[in-house]
C-alpha cells in the first residue's frame, strides 16, 4: 500500500491539486556534523551539545520529544531521513506541501546563534530543499537570530531570493517583545522579499523560560503556557503599530494554540477605546489580526462541546488558522484526524487556501 | 468467530508485544506478566499506531507534595504520539473520561498463541 502510494506520487506525470499544506515540519540532521560542516570559525570545534536542537534544557516531555513510530528503518532519528519522512508525512498522512522549520534554539552568545542559524540554513538548502526535493514538496524557513537584527537582515537578503525559502523564522524566546523598533531591520528585510515571519519555540536555558511568577516545575506547565509568550508578542506588535510601518509584514505564530486568541482580542478591542491614544498604533486590534496575524492549528484544541465551533467562527479561524502537524514530534496532529467537525469550506481554507495565499504556493503540483 | 495464529507461545516473553496483521486489522498482542492480551493497533484519540508505544507503568500519589509511587509496572502502554496511557488488560485509559481501545481475546492452542476475531 505504502509502496504503491510512493510510486504514484513520485512518478505521476499529471499535476494534482494541493489539498493539504502542513505549516510545521521539523527536519533534523542525521548527525550534528552535517551542520558543523557549514559553521565558520571560530565555531567549527564547538561541542555537539551547542549544535543540537535537543540539548539538556529545563523543560522536556517526560517520555521523549519525538514520535516513537517515526524512527527510520535503521533507527534513524525522526525527521533526519528525508525519504522516510516523505513516506510518513506525504504518502501516509496525505500532506502535499510541507513547510520545514529546523529549530535553532536561543544561545547566550548572539554571534554564535547567528552563525548557527546561517549554517542551518545552508544545510537545509543543500539537503531537504534541493538534493531531497526532486518532488518539490518541501519548502524552507530562514532561521535568524533576533538579537542581532542587522546580521539577521543580511541573512534574509542572502537567501530571500530563493523561492524554496518561504518564510523567516524567529525564536519565540526573545530579549524584547517583537513589536519593539529594535527589530526593524529584520522586518524591512522580510518585506523586501515579501516573506512572512514565523515564530516558533525552541528552548535553550535561562531567563527566557521564566514566567512572571517564577519558574514552572513541570514540562506540562511550561507547554501549557506557550500562549502567554505569544500573547506578549502579539500585544506588542499591535500596540507598537509595527504593521503601520510594515504594511506587507505578516506574522505566523506556530504551535502556541489558538483558543486563547479570542479573549485576548476582546480585551484589546475593549482597551482600545479608552487607551488607544497612549500607543503608536493607528488601527483597531481586530484589523491587525485580520490583515497581519496567522496562527497554526497544532496542538489543536478540541473540546467535546460543539459550541467550540462558534468560537472558531467568532475569531475568524477560516482566515486566521493554518493547518500544522508538528511532524515528527510527540504531539503530532494527523490531518485526517483533526478539524473533522468543521464545515467543509472552513476545513479547506485551514488545510489549504490560507497557506497557499500566505506563502504564495502553487495550487497544483 | 475465527482464530488467527500469532506466534508460538514461547516466542512472546513477558513484557513483549508482537504486532500482527489479521483479518485486515493491525493488532498488538502482549505478554503481561504471563497473561496474554490483544489490542487494536490504533489509538482512538489521534489515530496513532498505539502498539508501537512503550510498555510502561503508572505514577500515583495520595496528593500534592506526597511521595510518588510507581505502580502497574509492565501493565500500561503509552501511545507513541501523545503519550496517552492505556491499561493493556482492559484497553481502558487510566484517566477520566475513560476511552477504550478495542481488545481481542487471546487463546493458547497447542503451544500457539491465537487471537480471536468476531
Amino acid at each position: 500500500m505504502t509502496e504503491l502510494a510512493t510510486t504514484a506520487k513520485a512518478t505521476s506525470q499529471t499535476r494534482s491539486r494541493v489539498e493539504i499544506v502542513d505549516c510545521d515540519v521539523h527536519p533534523l540532521p542525521r548527525h550534528t556534523d552535517e551542520i558543523r560542516e557549514y559553521l565558520p570559525e571560530p565555531w567549527s570545534q564547538v561541542p555537539d551539545q551547542l549544535i543540537s536542537s535537543y540539548p539538556l534544557v529545563l523543560y522536556m516531555p517526560p517520555t521523549q520529544p519525538l514520535r516513537r513510530d517515526a524512527f527510520g528503518p535503521a533507527g534513524e532519528v525522526p525527521g533526519s531521513d528525508p525519504e522516510f519522512s516523505y513516506r510518513q508525512l506525504i504518502d501516509e498522512a496525505g500532506v502535499d506541501l510541507a513547510i520545514l522549520l529546523p529549530l535553532v534554539r536561543n544561545h547566550a552568545n548572539p554571534e554564535y546563534e547567528a552563525a548557527l542559524c546561517r549554517a542551518t540554513n545552508d544545510w537545509l538548502h543543500a539537503t531537504w530543499l534541493t538534493t531531497h526535493n526532486a518532488h518539490g514538496r518541501f519548502r524552507g524557513s530562514i532561521n535568524v537570530c533576533g538579537s542581532t537584527p542587522v546580521a539577521a537582515a543580511h541573512e534574509i537578503d542572502r537567501l530571500g531570493g530563493d523561492p524554496m525559502f518561504v518564510q523567516v523564522r524567529l525564536n519565540a524566546y526573545a530579549g524584547l517583545p517583537y513589536g519593539d523598533p529594535f527589530y526593524e531591520p529584520i522586518y524591512e528585510a522580510a518585506c523586501r522579499h515579501d516573506l512572512p515571519v514565523a515564530v516558533h519555540f525552541s528552548k535553550g536555558s535561562g531567563m527566557s523560560l521564566l514566567t512572571p511568577v517564577g519558574f514552572s516545575s513541570y514540562f506540562f506547565e511550561h507547554h501549557a503556557l506557550y500562549p502567554a509568550t505569544y500573547a506578549a508578542h502579539v500585544v506588542s506588535l499591535i500596540c507598537n503599530g509595527t504593521f503601520d510601518h510594515f504594511e506587507r509584514l505578516r506574522f505566523v505564530f506556530v504551535e502556541g494554540g489558538f483558543g486563547w486568541v479570542l479573549p485576548l482580542l476582546w480585551r484589546l478591542e475593549h482597551l482600545w477605546d479608552g487607551l488607544g491614544a497612549e500607543v503608536p498604533a493607528r488601527r483597531r486590534p481586530l484589523d491587525y489580526f485580520r490583515d497581519h496575524l496567522r496562527f497554526t492549528s497544532q496542538p489543536i484544541e478540541e473540546p467535546e462541546r460543539d459550541d467550540y465551533l462558534k468560537v472558531l467562527d467568532w475569531v475568524d479561524a477560516e482566515r486566521l488558522l493554518l493547518f500544522s502537524s508538528d511532524y515528527p514530534h510527540w504531539d503530532y496532529d494527523d490531518p485526517k484526524q483533526v478539524l473533522g467537525r468543521l464545515p467543509r469550506e472552513t476545513r479547506t481554507r485551514i488545510l489549504r487556501d490560507n497557506a497557499l495565499e500566505l506563502y504564495d504556493l502553487p495550487g497544483e503540483l | 468467530m475465527t482464530l488467527h495464529r500469532v506466534c508460538a507461545r514461547d516466542e512472546l516473553s513477558p513484557g513483549d508485544c508482537r504486532i500482527v496483521e489479521v483479518g485486515g486489522r493491525s493488532i498488538g498482542v502482549y505478554n503481561v506478566h504471563g497473561e496474554f492480551h490483544a489490542l487494536l493497533n490504533r489509538c482512538p484519540h489521534g489515530g496513532a499506531p498505539l502498539c508501537r508505544g512503550i510498555v510502561s507503568g503508572l505514577s500515583t500519589s495520595e496528593g500534592p507534595g506526597r511521595p510518588v509511587h510507581w505502580t502497574m509496572d509492565g501493565e500500561i502502554v503509552r501511545c507513541p504520539w501523545h503519550g496517552w496511557e492505556y491499561e493493556i488488560a482492559t484497553g481502558e485509559t487510566v484517566t477520566e473520561p475513560v476511552i477504550r481501545v478495542k481488545t481481542f481475546p487471546v487463546v493458547v492452542d497447542d503451544g500457539d498463541l491465537m487471537v480471536e476475531l468476531a
